[in-house]
């Protein structure tokens, strides 16, 4: 009788709290999903009205050069093309780098792990800057070539620290069983360590994909080829070769025509997000089941 | 945890010998590109004891490099602003640690509760969306909403109060940074929190639902011990992280002002590169602050081990 | 199924990296890209000179110099290096990658070119790198092998004003500029920036336009009061940047364009904190900030978003500007709106307000030859070609019958060579040189223009204040860059070692003193600060600079 008092209790409880998780949630979706909203009305609407920032809830004024002025280079599909090389190689890699980093240093039996994590962790505090890394990639030849971002997003460090913690919580009998039976590390990391990581992995696949999808610094001091160049070099260099000096022009007709332009080109960063977040969007909920559904580890039990 | 313990000092058994072995070779690609895109080009940090320019050599024993020890450092030391740049950088960092710390963890907790899976999705999803925005997007969005006939002093007096002028005021200034900041980064953020929280056992819940717990009780005990070694080790690397700063940010949202409260290392070292020429003191200036991190990651590992007891190593 | 997947992954990452290893492999190694391949330009490379060239590609996003084949300009151009026995290569990079490739490349002397554009590089270290000799002196070149035309161009001709400017304390010169002359009644002539106020509201609202600061602070005041915006709100404003000394104010009360600046007509170089007009400016634009007559909220911020909002929003009743500039007009939601500039308001009685002009002979960019290039003739050979006539016809007009045609014995540029016919003339291969080669640049352009042209087709009331203008003095220079000479390294490091500290306190001065934090009547003690800063200094290098240019050689 009391446990049933007590059940329904919770269950009143639990229907308040819903309640209020649920309201706090819709909150939460507007004030993240309004503003990328507000920036894709601002990337359609007339350029004047755009400049006024007051388009609130509909655009005023279709006005779709800004996306023209990206789409009208049959270049961007190229740096495309290569982007999408860049994340997968640089994704790979650094799970690849992660993972296997990760499971030696969760392994108890590692002497110098202290040491290994020292050595680790300097780098992402310490930073010798731009020169010496552009040396260094011009002395290995992979200035120009796609090589220098591949092996410049191989690794990350922090995720390295992400995998050994997530496997810390693996309980250890399960590798001591396993080599009991004569598997060997390797073995063990394959089929056993591997396919529990996947939650972790998944989530250094997003964070890397996103990172990989949006950088552009290593391309621009490593690349001066164009051709093989990813797709944020490409979306900033319109918005660059948009911008318009507009004190040495001849004509009143051709000043306010640039006048226009140059109104336009500041719509440009609002295209250029659209255009960078909508295929990320598309993609990402390939990996957004392993953070949304509960996983079961009765194979751990097992 | 359990750690199993090793042979007792001295005696290395043969097999352990060779597991060893076996481990490090598994390290080693990782080691090796680590040491050379990482560690290689760390001697760039020698031309803040330098009076380096480009064309110079880095290091040279043939007196063409001309070292100067600390002369740099103290350049900033005694620079009249070396205080308030620390104190601000520090401030604004220690503002975002405090409240943007928790919360992409409260958000990773209170998502899942949500029992629908679609909602939940919708929710996850919509939520990462700000760090897509480009910062001189947001920048833009928060001035224009902070103006003083912008949408924030409208909604201000339609509730009796006044007007304020809070893009020029500097006490307004780490709230304007810290909110932006959290709003930009915590659902990305709390990705990693997410998937801790999907890998709990779901049977610990099941067996604490029948034991009576209530929803509270379940976070509480279940869910957020669970995922204390995630939290602890991201809180290390903040910690680690105190004397840094979205400076890209700042440098957007700042006025002169402002630079009371808002100008940071990072800003300060901006205006010195467009005077340009200045390599050896703003390398200077970026090493005093790593080093600075880096004896607080020392620091925040210590703190982490005693409260969750557990860190980095 | 997880094991599928990596392999899935891992197939796929091979399929392309063998792909995009056999894209590389014919531009791996090889820096040019791949559309200006040698061979376009070659014709007889045995009796020709080589010169390897880097430069940036400009940013017009139709005309480009990578299709200079398809331009009807550049055989010319062409013609031109051959008769000089020269064969350029070219190495185009985009223009917003080439200072990071021009930083990276010079700093770690790989894969240098012969000649170069090194505009981006600082002032410290260009000069350093003078010193150290990375770069070819460009007056043992011209005085050893130039055939005369150079020669002549930079002792007497055209190019002598750059030629001194890009002259060192010890008399070498390393690099050769751009050179822009303004004329206006074939007298060297300028134009300048001045505070551009809303006609058409003074027009509505009945006023004269004002010819006294306290005339222009009434004028805000009826704006508001008015509301000329018909918004119902009193947002009317003056929507400018003080913490830059060129605002248009600022020279209404006397004060210089820079915070080391002079006046032209003088010579002596001073900062506006050291005039007398500085207390009577801070207390007027103070008085314009409590009574909202001034957004306050521009002062000093990165970007121009906020004021570009302003503007389109339209609020700003005034903004500061060039004399005849006319896109303003075009950002604002009200299609009537009309901006006038005026100028030279009187502030203070015993001050004789300055107008900001700039420069009628501008030297700006800077090309060098570096060490690498042992082919000293050529080099010469190079700067005698930028300095014939022919090279500027190409480059300022283009060829004639393509871009511009002789009436009554004057050059007229064609329509196809204005700017809003860009893309057009993409299509058709006619385009200026200056749009091809010299827009970004490749080759410093010469350019010589009688502003005329320009008043001629601007709006009266513009025009008009330009023209009553034109001989006004005192004046100082937008920019004083243009006045001094090339520095020496000490003056240039001692400048960059105040310089970051003394600014930062400088224009925080300017927000406080604005925004009533701190009083004006302490006026004294703030410039102690600055001095104790080192503005003193500063001063100084400018005012010693200044003196070794031949105008105020004293």
């Amino acid at each position: 009788m009391d446990s049933i008092k007590k059940g329904n209790r919770i269950k009143d409880e639990s229907k308040a709290a819903n309640m209020l998780i649920g309201i706090f949630m819709l909150a939460v979706i507007f004030i993240t999903l309004y503003p990328l909203y507000y920036v894709f009305i601002l990337s359609v609407s007339d350029p004047i009205e755009a400049a006024t920032m007051k388009v609130f809830l509909y655009p005023k004024g279709l006005y779709f050069r800004a996306y023209k002025i990206i789409l009208k280079d049959q270049n961007i599909w190229r740096s495309f093309g290569y982007t999408i090389f860049y994340v997968l190689t640089g994704t790979f890699l650094t799970i690849f780098t992660s993972t296997t980093t990760g499971y030696v240093l969760s392994s108890p039996h590692l002497r110098g792990k202290k040491w290994v994590t020292i050595f680790l962790l300097v780098p992402m505090y310490f930073s010798g800057g731009t020169i010496p890394s552009f040396l260094l990639i011009s002395k290995l030849h992979l200035y120009n070539t796609v090589w220098a971002l591949v092996f410049t997003s191989s690794f990350n460090i922090m995720y390295m620290i992400y995998v050994r913690s997530y496997f810390y919580s693996i309980p250890e009998e399960m590798r001591e069983a396993a080599k009991i039976e004569g598997a060997g590390n390797f073995k063990i990391f394959r089929q056993i360590y591997l396919p529990l990581a996947m939650p972790v992995i998944a989530v250094i696949a997003i964070y890397t994909i996103v990172n990989i999808w949006n950088s552009w610094y290593n391309s621009m001091v490593y690349q001066p080829n164009t051709d093989i160049q990813p797709l944020q070099m490409y979306l900033r260099r319109v918005l660059i070769e948009q911008t318009v000096d507009l004190t040495k022009t001849g004509s009143m007709a051709e000043m306010e025509a640039l006048a226009r332009t140059r109104l336009s080109t500041s719509q440009l960063k609002y295209s250029m997000i659209i255009f960078t977040t909508v295929p990320v969007i598309i993609v990402y909920p390939f990996f957004q089941k392993h953070f949304v559904k509960g996983v079961m580890l009765g194979s751990v039990k097992g | 945890m359990k750690k199993t313990k090793q042979s007792t000092r001295g005696k290395i058994s043969k097999s352990e010998r060779r597991e060893n072995l076996e481990l490090y070779i598994f390290l080693l690609p990782s080691l090796l590109l680590v040491f050379i895109f990482a560690y290689v080009p760390l001697y760039g940090l020698l031309i803040a004891f330098q009076d380096y320019a480009p064309g110079n050599p880095f290091f040279s024993l043939s007196g063409e490099v001309n070292w100067v020890g600390l002369k740099h450092f103290e350049r900033f030391f005694n620079s009249i602003y070396f205080s308030r740049l620390f104190s601000n950088t520090l401030s604004l960092s220690l503002y975002n640690l405090i409240f943007g710390f928790p919360i992409p963890i409260l958000f990773a907790v209170l998502l899942n509760e949500i029992k629908s899976n679609k909602f939940k999705k919708v929710i996850q999803t919509s939520s990462y969306l700000p760090y897509f925005i480009s910062t001189v997007v947001v920048a833009g969005m928060v001035l224009s909403f902070l103006q003083t006939d912008g949408l924030f002093n409208i909604l201000t007096e339609a509730f009796g109060g006044t007007k304020r002028k809070f893009i020029t005021d500097p006490n307004y200034f780490s709230r304007i940074y810290v909110i932006t900041n959290i709003w930009k980064s915590f659902g990305f953020n709390s990705i990693l929190y997410l998937s801790a929280i999907t890998s709990v056992d779901q049977a610990q819940y099941e067996s604490a639902k029948i034991d009576g717990a209530n929803r509270l009780r379940l976070m509480q005990y279940i869910t957020l011990p669970n995922i204390k070694p995630t939290i602890a080790i991201t809180l290390v690397m903040s910690i680690g992280a105190v004397l840094s700063s979205n400076t890209d940010l700042i440098l957007l949202l700042y006025t002169p002002a402002t630079y009371e409260k808002a100008d940071v290392f990072g800003s300060y070292i901006y205006r010195i590169g467009i005077n340009g020429g200045e390599f050896s003191y703003t390398t200077a200036i970026t090493l005093i602050s790593s080093i600075l991190n880096f004896v607080l990651l020392f620091l925040g590992n210590k703190f982490a081990k005693k409260t969750f007891g557990q860190g980095l190593w | 199924m997880k094991k599928k997947l990596l392999s899935l992954l891992l197939m796929t990452t091979m399929l392309l990296a063998f792909f995009a290893g056999c894209g590389t492999a014919e531009t791996n190694g090889s820096t040019a890209l791949p559309n200006t391949p040698a061979s376009s330009d070659q014709d007889n490379t045995s009796e020709k000179r080589i010169i390897k060239i880097l430069g940036p590609q400009g940013s017009n996003p139709y005309i480009k110099f990578a299709d200079r084949e398809n331009y009807t300009v550049w055989p010319e151009l062409k013609a031109l290096f051959d008769t000089y026995h020269l064969h350029p290569e070219f190495e185009v990079i985009p223009l917003d990658q080439y200072k990071t490739v021009l930083q990276t490349r010079t700093a770690s002397g790989t894969d240098l070119p012969d000649f170069l554009n090194i505009t981006y590089l600082d002032d410290a270290t260009i000069i350093r790198m003078a010193n150290q000799g990375l770069f070819l002196p460009v007056d043992e070149l011209i005085d050893q092998y130039s055939d005369g035309t150079a020669k002549d161009f930079f002792t007497n001709g055209k190019g002598q004003y750059s030629n001194m400017l890009n002259t060192t304390e010890s008399g070498k010169v390393y690099w050769i500029s751009q050179i822009q002359q303004t004329s206006y009644d074939d007298k060297p002539g300028s134009t300048s920036m001045l505070i551009n106020i809303r006609k058409d509201w003074l027009e509505a609202a009945g006023l004269d336009a004002p010819t006294t600061a306290d005339e222009f602070y009434q004028m805000l005041k009826t704006f508001q009061e008015k509301d000329m915006n018909g918004n119902g709100l009193k947002d009317e404003v003056l929507t400018f940047n003080p913490a830059v000394w060129n605002n248009g104010i600022a020279q209404w009360f006397g004060l210089v364009a820079d915070l080391s600046s002079f006046v032209l007509e003088d010579g002596t170089v001073t900062s506006p904190w050291y005039q007398d007009g500085i207390k009577d400016y801070f207390r007027f634009l103070k008085k314009l900030a409590d009574e909202d007559l001034l957004d306050t909220t521009l002062i000093g911020l990165e970007t121009d978003d906020q004021l570009d909002q302003k503007v389109a929003e339209n609020k700003s009743a005034a903004l500061h500007s060039y004399t005849m500039q006319t896109w303003y007009e075009a950002s604002v939601s009200d299609t009537n709106a009309q901006y006038m500039p005026i100028a030279a308001l009187k502030a203070v009685d015993t001050i004789e307000p300055l107008i900001a002009v700039e420069p009628p002979s501008l030297s700006y960019g800077r090309w060098a030859f570096t060490k690498e290039f042992q082919d000293k003739e050529a080099a010469a050979a190079l700067i005698d070609v930028l300095c014939t006539e022919k090279y500027v016809e190409l480059t300022q007009w283009g060829t004639e019958g393509d871009t511009f045609e002789v009436v009554d014995g004057e050059k007229q540029l064609l329509p196809i060579a204005t700017n809003v016919q860009w893309e057009q003339a993409g299509k058709e291969g006619k385009a200026l040189g200056d749009l091809l080669w010299a827009n970004g640049s490749i080759f410093p352009k010469r350019r010589f223009v009688p502003m005329e042209n320009e008043i001629g087709i601007v709006p009266a009331c513009k025009a008009e204040v330009q023209v009553e203008i034109i001989n006004y003095s005192p004046t100082t220079p937008i920019g004083t860059s243009n006045y001094y000479p090339v520095m020496t390294q000490e003056a240039v490091d001692r400048r960059n070692e105040i310089f970051t500290d003394l600014n930062t306190r400088s224009r925080e001065l300017i927000a406080q003193l604005i925004l009533g934090q701190i009083e004006i009547d302490d006026m004294d003690q703030h410039v102690a600060e600055l001095d104790a800063l080192g503005l003193k200094d500063i001063v100084e290098i400018g005012q010693s600079s200044l003196n070794r240019n031949d105008t105020y050689a004293k």
